[in-house]
This record gives structure tokens, C-alpha cells and sequence, in this order.
């Protein structure tokens, strides 16, 4: 198997294509499509179960798929998920990292499994971490660092392969409004670099932050479009009106 | 890097940043180690032997002594007469080839041993493996009781006394084996057991709590990447393990392994690394930590009773034995003897390293299966 992706569609970095998965009697994800060019930040909406984050999962080639068919960066998913996987920066709803080690370790330990040098790693991590205010942290236990930079750890590993795609999974839970701050203005320089990002989050505030957003409700993708042309279509103000809208069933 | 060593060092790094952990590592062996070796006593039942019975008797005597003993060895409960033969070396063979416990020997004139005017003097020779030195004094146990009920008989009866003596001889050294020598290889394969099993299962349900496993198996890697890693990391701490119970063993208790070292330091990582597959079997069937803790006890705790560590294996009912031979660490505990007590090869344990091979191989693949449900 060659190393090069089958098809390069211009320009589309997630082809999602008619989409199930189930888990048993529950349709976790169903009939979904979507694609998502280069360059854009798209944000994944919906409450709590609505199937955002299995949706993700399904992309990172982590569950097998009941129906459709997903390409990432031209890599058909799960089939050849280790080369897309190589160009994605993945950040986990959970905390997802290792409380035993530092931060530092925990870098070195994905980089090494990403096939970076450690010199390399240490590097992008001095960089990465006087980003993330975590410089004078590195070499503390995670254990002993707060919730918030926990999370700023969490994130500069999935910074670390400067990866063309960033899946951020609610990166901001538990985030104060300072750092959710800094982090949305990283994306939005993140974004000037080419990269993009694809970020689910239940708070409506923040979807409205990004390029497109698309809605989700018990499985479904119930809309896609630039959040404040959907807001101007539907003559809502905020996207918990548009979500309302659309429990009634009132969606143009 | 080699993604592999990537994951062991990862681990070995998690488990030494952990002090606790660090202390069960050194303390646990150490502490279970003086317990054992302190604690070991016992009788045993049922041993199978030979007896050679080569008294021809003598005409003052109504009954010859060697059946007389022979008599009385019957209903003793701590022996099980599996066969009775004419040529003591061939007998000694089923004592090698480890069929049975021992070797009962009756020489020619055990009989005229009774008779003052001959004035001979004869030994009755039990046979043994050194490395059961319970079996072997459950043996001499029996055949001195029988042999004093005997004589007693005799002398009352014909007013004779012997001049017979019963001597021990060993199966495969010169000299008895005793105390935390004999215990020393049970220790060694079932705390490597224990303590891989309980830390590599607690480390892979961690990666569930966590959340770890989402990053983790969302990586570039594959599930046979991520099984040599623990492969690698928990074999290390199987070897610092087996290190630190023969270190103390050693310069503690004085202990003396016959065997050669390396040749047990290669067996002991053979056999962890089935307990590390077996590990992350139960790891993936666990929901959490209470589980998967309870399930490695579940493994661990009748592996002491059933290995031969602490009861000699044929010395147990026959249907409990069915269960010692699916046991891992009966072959564990077998092999090491043979290594360590009765200074044997590696094809000498041919039978126990075919099973423990079996046992690496069905725990891979249960660790494989098991973690079906995910593409990763």
C-alpha cells in the first residue's frame, strides 16, 4: 500500500459521507454527511449525547463504522487510519494525559510514537509551553498541576507534530474565561498558518467563533452553515434560539 | 525511536515516578519472601512410590522383615504404592523422570540381618527428589514407623533384633535440600505473577480512567505495538522482581540455587511475559480498577495452593491435580525447580517451557480478542 492518499479533493480535508454508527439499539450517529475545506475552523454543536464526540471518534478511525464512508487528508477511514492519523493533532474530551509523568514525559512519549527526535520534541515543547504559560511546569507531575493546565498540556501534545488537522474535543471544559480566551486566539492564528481545525463544544458562545458550525442533535447533523448566516436565516439572535427553533421543528 | 521502547520507557517512567509504587516493587518481594521462608512446613499424603523388595527372607522366620515393612507400608496414608519391581535402577528412573516420589528399597538380607550368628549388616535405601524434601520425609516418616513396627513385631515374636539401618539417598545431588531453598523457585515464579499481573492490569485500566486510551489509541499505532511495549516494560520489572527475591534469598537466608542463574533469569521473563498478556486479558474484560484487582487475586490466590508451590502437586485428590495442570505456574514452579534445585537444562524442561509457551500464546490472544471492540 503506497503512502499517498487515493483521491485529493481539492481543497476538502474531511469527507464525511453518509455516516451511521451504532452502539447496539442506540444510532449514536445517524446518516451524517459532511465536508470540511482546508483552512477552516468548523465547530461541532449539540448538547451533552448528541453524538459529537463518537462522531470524532469514527474520524480519528477509532470505532469500526456501521454504514458510509469517511476520507481524511485523502485517507480512507478506518482502513489506512495510521497515515491520517500521522497529520492530526487529536485532543481527547478527557484529560488524556499521564498523571505519573510530567509534561515533559508526556510530550516525549507522543512524540516518540509520532516519530519525532527528542530533541526535536523538547523543542516544539520550550516553544509550545511559553505559549501555554506551562514553561516553568514541564518538569512537575501532572498530578500536581491545576485543571486549567492540565489542559493546556493536553493541548500542546496535540500541538506537538504541528499536524495540518487539529480535532479539539470540548477543548475548553473546565477552561476559565481567561484561557478560553487565549486558546480561541491561538486557533485563530493557527488558522492564519493553514491549519484546520475541527472543535465540538456544547457552549454556544464559542461556536459562534468559528467559520461554520454544524448543529447535532441525538445523532443527527440538523444544519450546517456560517453560524451567523444561520442565526440571520432562521431571525434568531443567539444558537440556543436556533437549537430551540429546531426542537420545534421550525428550521428554514 | 522503536514505537515499542517508546511505550516501555513511558511506563517504566509512570511506575518510578510512583514512590508507592516504587516501595511495593522493593517491599512486597522482600517482605512476602521472609514470610514464605519462615513459614514452610508440612506433611504430605498419598506419595506414589516403588518399592524394591529384594528380601529373600529367612527360614526362622515365619514372615520375611521386607514384607512384613511391606505390610505395614499399605495402610500407611502418607504413601500410595504405585508399583512394586525387582531392579531398583530401573525404579529409579520413574523417580527422575518425576512419575513418582520415590524409591523404597529392601536389600537381599534384610532378613538375616535379624540373625545375630550372621552378623550381617544391611541399609534400606529411600530414593527421593531432594527438590520435594516434604514428600521425601513423608517417605522416611512411613518406612522408619514400618520398619520399627516390624522389628518390634520380630523381636517379640522371635525374640531377634536387627542390625539394619535406613539411609536416604538423593536423586540428584549429595546433599539434602532444605528450608528457603526449596521454597525459593515457588516465590520467585509466583510473586513475578502476582505483582506483573496486579501492576499491569491497574496501569492498563488507569489508561481507561484516565482517558489516556483516547489519545493513545488514536495515535499512528497498532494494537500488536502497544502489546510488545507492556511486553517489554512489565518484563523488565519481572527480572527486577526475580532479582530482588534471589538477591535476599541469597545474602538473607543464605539460600543455594544449583542451577545456573542466567539460565533461571531467561525462564523467569519467559514466564512473565505470559503473566503480562494475561494481564491485559483481564484488563480488557475489567470495567475498572475493583475489578480488575479482583480477578488478578482470583488468578493469583489458587495458584499458591495448586502450582506445587506449597503442596506438592501429586501429593493432591486427583481431581484437584486436573486443575494444577491448567494452572501457569505449576509449569513455573516445575521448571524452576529443575533449574534451580535439581541443577537440570533447558532440555530438561522441555514439558514446562511447551506449556508456558501455550500460556504466552492463549493470553496474547485473549488480550487480542478481547480488545475487539475497537478498531485501534
Amino acid at each position: 500500500m503506497s503512502n499517498t492518499p487515493e483521491k485529493v479533493t481539492q481543497h476538502a480535508i474531511i469527507t464525511i459521507t453518509n455516516l451511521t454508527k451504532n452502539f447496539g439499539k442506540l444510532l449514536a450517529v445517524n446518516n451524517v454527511s459532511l465536508t470540511i475545506p482546508k483552512g477552516e475552523i468548523f465547530g461541532l454543536l449539540g448538547p451533552n449525547g448528541a453524538g459529537k464526540t463518537t462522531l470524532i471518534h469514527c474520524l480519528m478511525g477509532i470505532y469500526k463504522l456501521k454504514t458510509g464512508k469517511i476520507t481524511v487528508m485523502g485517507y480512507d477511514i478506518p482502513k489506512r487510519k495510521n497515515l491520517a492519523r500521522q497529520k492530526i493533532g487529536f485532543m481527547p474530551q478527557e484529560l488524556a494525559i499521564y498523571l505519573d509523568l510530567t509534561p515533559l514525559q508526556n510530550a516525549l512519549f507522543y512524540g516518540r510514537i509520532y516519530g519525532l527526535k527528542d530533541n526535536e520534541t523538547k523543542k516544539k515543547v520550550d516553544e509550545l509551553f511559553q505559549l501555554l504559560e506551562l514553561s516553568d511546569k514541564k518538569n512537575n507531575l501532572c498530578r500536581t498541576l491545576s485543571g486549567g493546565q492540565k489542559r493546556r498540556v493536553s493541548l500542546g501534545i496535540s500541538l506537538l507534530t504541528e499536524p495540518e488537522l487539529l480535532i479539539l474535543d470540548e477543548p475548553t471544559v473546565g477552561v476559565d474565561p481567561i484561557l478560553r480566551q487565549q486558546f480561541w486566539h491561538y486557533f485563530t492564528e493557527l488558522k492564519k498558518e493553514g491549519r484546520t481545525i475541527l472543535i465540538s463544544t456544547h457552549i454556544t458562545d464559542e461556536a459562534v467563533r468559528t467559520d461554520r458550525v454544524g448543529l447535532m442533535m441525538e445523532g443527527k447533523m440538523l444544519a450546517v452553515g456560517n453560524p451567523k448566516g444561520l442565526m440571520k436565516e432562521n431571525s434568531v439572535e443567539t444558537l440556543e434560539e436556533l437549537f430551540i427553533q429546531f426542537k420545534k421543528g421550525g428550521i428554514k | 525511536m522503536f514505537i515499542p521502547f517508546a511505550i516501555a520507557i513511558r511506563i517504566f517512567r509512570q511506575l518510578t515516578n510512583d514512590h508507592r509504587t516504587i516501595g511495593m516493587i522493593i517491599g512486597v518481594p522482600i517482605i512476602i519472601t521472609v514470610i514464605f521462608g519462615y513459614a514452610f512446613t508440612g506433611e504430605t499424603y498419598n506419595n506414589p512410590i516403588i518399592i524394591v523388595n529384594l528380601d529373600k527372607g529367612n527360614v526362622l522366620l515365619s514372615q520375611s522383615l521386607g514384607d512384613r515393612i511391606v505390610e505395614k507400608l499399605k495402610s500407611d496414608d502418607r504413601i500410595t504404592i504405585y508399583d512394586k519391581l525387582n531392579d531398583y535402577s530401573v525404579a529409579k528412573e520413574f523417580v527422575l523422570n518425576r512419575t513418582i516420589a520415590g524409591v523404597i528399597f529392601l536389600p537381599e538380607n534384610l532378613s538375616n540381618s535379624l540373625i545375630p550368628i550372621l552378623n550381617v549388616s544391611v541399609t534400606i535405601e529411600i530414593f527421593y527428589d531432594e527438590a520435594e524434601p516434604a514428600i521425601g520425609g513423608s517417605i522416611l516418616g512411613a518406612v522408619s514407623e514400618a520398619f520399627a513396627e516390624s522389628s518390634n513385631d520380630i523381636r517379640e515374636e522371635e525374640g531377634l533384633t536387627s542390625l539394619t539401618t535406613i539411609q536416604r539417598v538423593f536423586a540428584w545431588g549429595n546433599e539434602e535440600i532444605k528450608g528457603l531453598d526449596v521454597t525459593l523457585p515457588g516465590i520467585i515464579g509466583y510473586i513475578s505473577l502476582f505483582l506483573i499481573l496486579l501492576l499491569t492490569v491497574l496501569l492498563s485500566v488507569r489508561e481507561d480512567l484516565e482517558g489516556t486510551k483516547a489519545r493513545f489509541f488514536s495515535a499512528p499505532i497498532n494494537r500488536w505495538q502497544v502489546m510488545l511495549g507492556y511486553l517489554i516494560g512489565m518484563t523488565i520489572f519481572g527480572i527486577i522482581i526475580s532479582a530482588i527475591v534471589l538477591f535476599v534469598s541469597l545474602v538473607v537466608f543464605n539460600a543455594e540455587v544449583r542451577g545456573d542463574l542466567i539460565l533461571v533469569f531467561g525462564f523467569v521473563l519467559y514466564f512473565a511475559m505470559g503473566s503480562v498478556m494475561l494481564a491485559l486479558f483481564l484488563a480488557r474484560v475489567a470495567r475498572n480498577e475493583f475489578q480488575a484487582v479482583q480477578m488478578a487475586v482470583i488468578v493469583a490466590i489458587p495458584s499458591i495452593a495448586l502450582s506445587g508451590f506449597m503442596v506438592p502437586i501429586n501429593t493432591l485428590p486427583d481431581w484437584l491435580g486436573i486443575f494444577s495442570n491448567l494452572i501457569p505456574l505449576t509449569y513455573a514452579v516445575s521448571g524452576l525447580k529443575s533449574l534451580m534445585l535439581r541443577g537440570l537444562g533447558v532440555e530438561d524442561i522441555a514439558i514446562e517451557l511447551l506449556a508456558i509457551t501455550i500460556y504466552i500464546i492463549l493470553a496474547f490472544l485473549g488480550a487480542v480478542f478481547a480488545s475487539r471492540e475497537t478498531v485501534a
